[in-house]
C-alpha cells in the first residue's frame, strides 16, 4: 500500500512536467491521449504492489493462435532429442 | 522550474538505485568454501565444508589457529543440508571459490552420482572450474578435514596436486564438472573419477600436529581410477590401468616410463610429447577400434650397462617401450571389460566415424564393447639423451671388474 | 509525425545488428543444440539464409515507398481503416518483442548475477533507459549505437578466441552425418526468434539514405547472423551438445569457460556487456516503433506523448509477460513461431503483392 502511494505521488508529479509539454503542442488529442495513457499506466503500475489482475501477454497469445501453434509445438517436440 | 524538481528528483532516484548494491555481499559476511564432501547418511546425505579462515592466510599475524574449518550437516537433499549448515557456521557460505567435490566411496557405490550432480549444476554461485574425486575406501568428511603442510588451505592442496600430477605423472585425471555430466549422458562413454585417500594416521590429520611435523602423519594421496558405470561405482583402476586410461584418452602430457636394459638394470625415460589417434570401422558389423599413440620421449636415467651411443641400441629400447605401452594399454582395456564399462568412449569414436552403424549398437552397447575388437599401435621416438650421452655406469663396472 | 532525421547506412547496419543479436545471442544455442545437437550451429545458418532472403523482401517492400514508415505505408495499401487495423495488430507484435525481451534479461540477470535483487528494479532500471533513449529520437539511438558497437565487438572477438583453446572439434562430429531432420525442425524455431523479428526495421527504414538502406540491411543481417553462428559454434565445441542444450544460457556457461593461465579468469560478465547492450537496443527499438505506431494510429502531433505511459505499460506487462521461465522458452518454440511468420512473412509478401498490383493498375 505504501509503495502504491509513493508510485502514485511520483507519477502525478511526472504528469505535471510531461502535460506542461504537451499543452505546447496545441492539440486536444495530444491532451487527452497523455490523459488517458496515464491512467492506464497508473492502473499497471499500482497493479504491481496491490495485485490488480493483469493479463500474462504470452498466455494471451497462446490463447490467440493457439490452434495454429499446437500443431507446430508438437511436431517440433517429437524432433527434439530426448 | 518543475523541469528543475523533476531533474533532481531523477538525479535522487538514479543515485540510489544506480549503485548496484542490493545483491552485493561484503567479503566480511561470507564464508568462502573451499571443499565439499558429499557422504551417504541414513536422513539422505551427509555434508562436509571445508571454509578458509581468511585472517590465517593474508592477516598480518598469524595465530596457530587451523587456516581451515569443517562443518558438517545431515539432510534429505544437499541443497537442504547445505542451508542447514547455516544453524551452526557464522556465516552464508559461499561456493564461488569451491575447489573440490569429493564423494564418499559409499555414496557412489550405492546411491551413484546423478542425484548429488544436479544441484551442483543448477546452482549458480558453483562455477565449472573445480575437479571433482572419490573418497577411496574412507568417506570424504575423514578426507576434507585433513591438514595439508605447504598449501595452506587443504583444498588448494589437492586441486594442485591433481593438476601437477595429472599433468607429470599421467595415472590420474583431473576431472571438471561438464565432462562429468558428458560422459554420464553420453551413450557412448562411461564417466571416471579420480580417487583420493589417507595413508599414515588418519586420526592426527586434523589436528595443527599434522602440519607442524616435517613428515606429516597423515597425508592425502591421490592415485588409482574409479570406474563407473551409469552412475555408479564398480570398481577401480591400479596405477599402471590408470596410465592406460590415459594413454587411450590422450591425457598424457608427460609422464615416466621405464623399461629392462639386455643385462640386469633398467632404463628410464621421459616422454615429453604423446599423441593418441582413435579411430573406429565397422567390419563385417563388430566394432573395430585402431589406437595409435605416437609418443616422444628422452633419456632419463641409464641404470645398466648399455652403449646408447648405438642407433641400433635406441631402436630397440624404442621397440621395448612400444611393447611396454601397448601392454599397459591392453591392460587396461581389458580391467574395463572386466568391469563392463566403456570408459573411454569407444561408443563416442564409433559415433563419430561409424554414424549409421551406431545407431543400431546404441542399444545394447554394453554387450557389444565385449565384443569390440582393438588393435594397438605405438610408436616411440626417442628424441634426446638428456645432458649427456654415455652413462658412466658402463666405466665403473668395468673398473669394478678389474679391482676384483 | 514530422520527423526530419536521417540515419547512416552504417548506423542502420549496427542497429541491425544489435536486433539480431538481441536477447538471442544468449539463448539461441540452447534452442539449436536441444534440437540438432552438434550440428546446431548449422541450424543457425541455415536460418540465417533465410534471414538475408528476408532483408530483400523488406527492402523490396521499403523501395515501393520511399520516405514511408510501415504504418504509413499499410494505410497506403490497406486504406484507411484496413491499415489502421493491421497497425494496431503490429504494434501488439512490437509491444510483445519489447515486454518478452525485457522478461528475458530480468531472468537472466536474476539467475546468474544478481541473485536477489528484485526483477522489478532490474527492469525498471532497464525500462527508464529505455525511456530517455527512445525520447531523444531515433538519430540519438543509432548514434548510440554507433558508439556501442565497438565494445560490443570487441567483446565477442574476445569470448571467442579466450575460449578457443578449450575447444575440442569432437564435439561436433560427425559433421552433419545424423540428425538432419531434426536438424532442419531446428531452424523453425531460429526463424521467429530472432530473424523475422527483424520486420520492426521496417518502420525506421525510411529514415535511412535510400540508397544505403537495402545494403546496410544486408550487411548487418549477415554479420549479425554469422555471430550467432558462431558462437553457436563455439558453444557446441567447448560445451558440447548436451551442456548446451541443457544450460538455460549456455552463452554464459562459455564465458565461464574463459580461463587463460590460471590468470584471467572468471570473466564472465563479459558475454554480459555483450548483451547488455545488444538487447537495450533491442527493447529500444521495439519501445519507439511502438510509440511512433500509437501516435500514428491516433494521429498525434508528437510521439513523445505517449512514452511515458507505455514505459509503465512495458514495464507492468513485462513483469507480467509470463508466469515462470519454463513458459518463455516453450513460448519461443510454439506460440511466437506462427506468430512472427504472420507478420514477419505473411502480411510483408501480401504487403508487396499489393504493392505490384497497384503499380500496374
Amino acid at each position: 500500500m505504501f509503495i502504491a502511494i509513493i508510485v502514485l505521488l511520483l507519477s502525478l508529479i511526472l504528469f505535471r512536467f510531461e502535460y506542461s509539454q504537451v499543452k505546447k503542442l496545441k492539440s486536444k488529442k495530444d491532451k487527452w491521449t497523455l490523459l488517458v495513457g496515464f491512467v492506464i499506466g497508473l492502473y499497471c503500475a499500482i497493479s504491481l504492489p496491490l495485485d490488480l489482475p493483469v493479463p500474462h501477454m504470452n498466455r494471451v497469445m497462446d490463447q490467440l493462435v493457439g490452434p495454429i501453434a499446437k500443431p507446430i509445438a508438437t511436431m517440433l517436440q517429437s524432433f527434439r532429442i530426448k | 522550474m518543475n523541469q528543475k524538481v523533476v531533474h533532481l528528483l531523477c538525479i535522487v532516484v538514479l543515485c540510489i538505485s544506480l549503485t548496484g548494491c542490493w545483491s552485493s555481499r561484503e567479503l566480511s559476511e561470507l564464508a568462502i568454501a573451499t571443499a565439499l564432501g558429499i557422504d551417504k547418511h541414513e536422513d539422505g546425505y551427509k555434508l562436509t565444508v571445508q571454509i578458509m579462515n581468511p585472517g590465517e592466510i593474508a592477516g598480518r599475524q598469524l595465530t596457530t589457529r587451523a587456516v581451515v574449518t569443517t562443518y558438517s550437516t545431515t539432510g534429505k537433499t544437499i541443497f537442504e543440508a547445505l542451508r542447514r549448515l547455516t544453524t551452526i557456521t557464522p556465516r552464508k557460505i559461499y561456493l564461488a571459490h569451491l575447489r573440490i567435490i569429493i564423494f564418499g566411496q559409499e555414496l557412489m557405490e550405492e546411491e551413484g552420482l546423478a542425484n548429488s550432480l544436479d544441484f551442483i549444476s543448477r546452482d549458480h554461485e558453483l562455477r565449472t572450474d573445480f575437479s571433482l574425486a572419490i573418497a577411496k575406501d574412507m568417506s570424504a568428511e575423514d578426507l576434507i578435514k585433513v591438514l595439508t603442510p605447504i598449501e595452506k588451505v587443504p583444498a588448494d592442496k589437492i586441486f594442485s596436486s591433481l593438476k601437477t600430477s595429472q599433468d607429470n605423472w599421467a595415472p590420474t585425471k583431473v576431472v571438471m564438472l561438464d565432462e562429468l555430466i558428458s560422459s554420464l549422458t553420453s551413450p557412448g562413454k562411461q564417466a571416471v573419477l579420480t580417487g583420493l585417500y589417507i595413508s599414515g594416521k588418519p586420526e592426527t590429520g586434523n589436528h595443527i600436529e599434522n602440519v607442524q611435523q616435517v613428515d606429516s602423519p597423515a597425508k592425502v594421496h591421490l592415485d588409482h581410477i574409479g570406474v563407473f558405470k551409469g552412475d555408479k561405482l564398480v570398481g577401480w583402476l591400479n596405477e599402471s590401468e590408470s596410465k592406460g586410461f590415459n594413454y587411450i584418452t590422450d591425457n598424457v602430457l608427460n609422464t615416466v616410463g621405464w623399461v629392462e636394459c639386455d643385462q640386469t638394470g633398467t632404463i628410464s625415460v621421459e616422454v615429453f610429447k604423446s599423441n593418441t589417434k582413435l579411430t573406429g570401422l565397422a567390419d563385417n558389423g563388430t566394432p573395430k577400434i585402431t589406437i595409435d599413440v605416437k609418443s616422444e620421449a628422452s633419456i632419463g636415467e641409464v641404470a645398466c650397462q648399455i652403449d646408447i651411443n648405438d642407433e641400433k641400441k635406441l631402436t630397440e629400447i624404442e621397440q621395448k617401450l612400444e611393447k611396454k605401452i601397448e601392454e599397459i594399454v591392453n591392460g587396461s582395456i581389458a580391467k574395463a571389460k572386466e568391469f563392463n564399462s566403456d570408459i573411454f568412449g569407444f561408443g563416442d569414436v564409433l559415433r563419430r566415424f561409424e554414424p549409421k552403424k551406431w545407431e543400431t549398437w546404441k542399444e545394447n552397447w554394453s554387450e557389444e564393447f565385449q565384443n569390440i575388437e582393438i588393435t594397438v599401435n605405438a610408436d616411440m621416438k626417442i628424441r634426446r639423451t638428456g645432458t649427456t650421452t654415455e652413462s658412466f655406469i658402463g666405466k665403473i663396472e668395468q673398473k669394478k671388474e678389474k679391482d676384483e | 509525425m514530422s520527423e526530419k532525421v536521417r540515419i547512416s547506412g552504417a548506423q542502420f547496419a549496427i542497429l541491425v545488428i544489435m536486433n539480431v543479436l538481441g536477447t538471442a545471442i544468449i539463448i539461441v544455442p540452447s534452442i539449436a543444440a536441444s534440437f540438432g545437437q552438434q550440428n546446431g550451429w548449422f541450424s543457425v545458418l541455415l536460418a540465417t539464409l533465410f534471414g538475408i532472403g528476408l532483408v530483400f523482401l523488406y527492402y523490396l517492400i521499403d523501395n515501393n515507398h520511399p520516405n514511408k514508415n510501415l504504418y504509413e505505408q499499410l494505410e497506403d495499401l490497406f486504406g484507411k481503416w484496413i491499415g489502421k487495423f493491421l497497425s494496431v495488430l503490429f504494434i501488439v507484435f512490437f509491444f510483445e518483442i519489447a515486454i518478452g525481451n525485457l522478461r528475458v534479461m530480468g531472468d537472466f540477470i536474476i539467475t546468474q548475477i544478481l541473485v536477489n535483487t528484485p526483477i522489478e528494479v532490474i527492469m525498471l532500471l532497464a525500462v527508464i533507459t529505455c525511456l530517455i533513449a527512445v525520447r531523444m529520437g531515433i538519430e540519438v539511438i543509432s548514434r548510440t549505437a554507433e558508439i556501442f558497437f565497438p565494445y560490443t565487438v570487441i567483446a565477442i572477438i574476445l569470448l571467442i578466441t579466450l575460449v578457443l583453446p578449450e575447444s575440442e572439434i569432437t564435439h561436433i562430429q560427425p559433421v552433419l552425418q545424423n540428425n538432419i531432420a531434426a536438424t532442419l525442425a531446428g531452424v523453425i524455431p531460429l526463424l521467429g526468434y530472432p530473424f523475422l523479428e527483424l520486420v520492426v526495421m521496417l518502420a525506421i527504414m525510411k529514415h535511412v539514405n535510400k540508397q544505403k538502406a537495402g545494403r546496410g540491411f544486408l550487411v548487418g543481417m549477415t554479420i549479425g547472423g554469422l555471430l550467432l553462428t558462431v558462437v553457436t559454434l563455439m558453444c557446441l565445441v567447448v560445451l558440447g551438445s548436451d551442456i548446451t542444450a541443457r544450460n538455460v544460457y549456455p552463452t554464459y556457461v562459455l564465458g565461464k569457460k574463459i580461463s587463460v593461465a590460471d590468470f584471467l579468469d572468471r570473466i564472465e560478465i563479459l558475454v554480459a556487456i555483450i548483451w547488455f547492450f545488444t538487447i537495450f537496443f533491442k527493447i529500444t527499438i521495439s519501445f519507439y516503433v511502438v510509440a511512433i505506431g500509437v501516435s500514428h494510429t491516433l494521429n498525434l502531433k508528437n510521439y513523445k506523448t505517449t512514452t511515458i505511459p507505455l514505459a509503465y505499460v512495458i514495464m507492468v506487462f513485462g513483469f507480467f509477460a509470463s508466469p515462470n521461465i519454463i513458459s518463455t522458452r516453450i513460448f519461443l518454440s510454439s506460440t511466437w513461431i506462427p506468430v512472427s511468420l504472420i507478420f514477419g512473412l505473411v502480411i510483408p509478401i501480401v504487403m508487396l503483392v499489393v504493392g505490384f498490383v497497384k503499380k500496374k493498375i
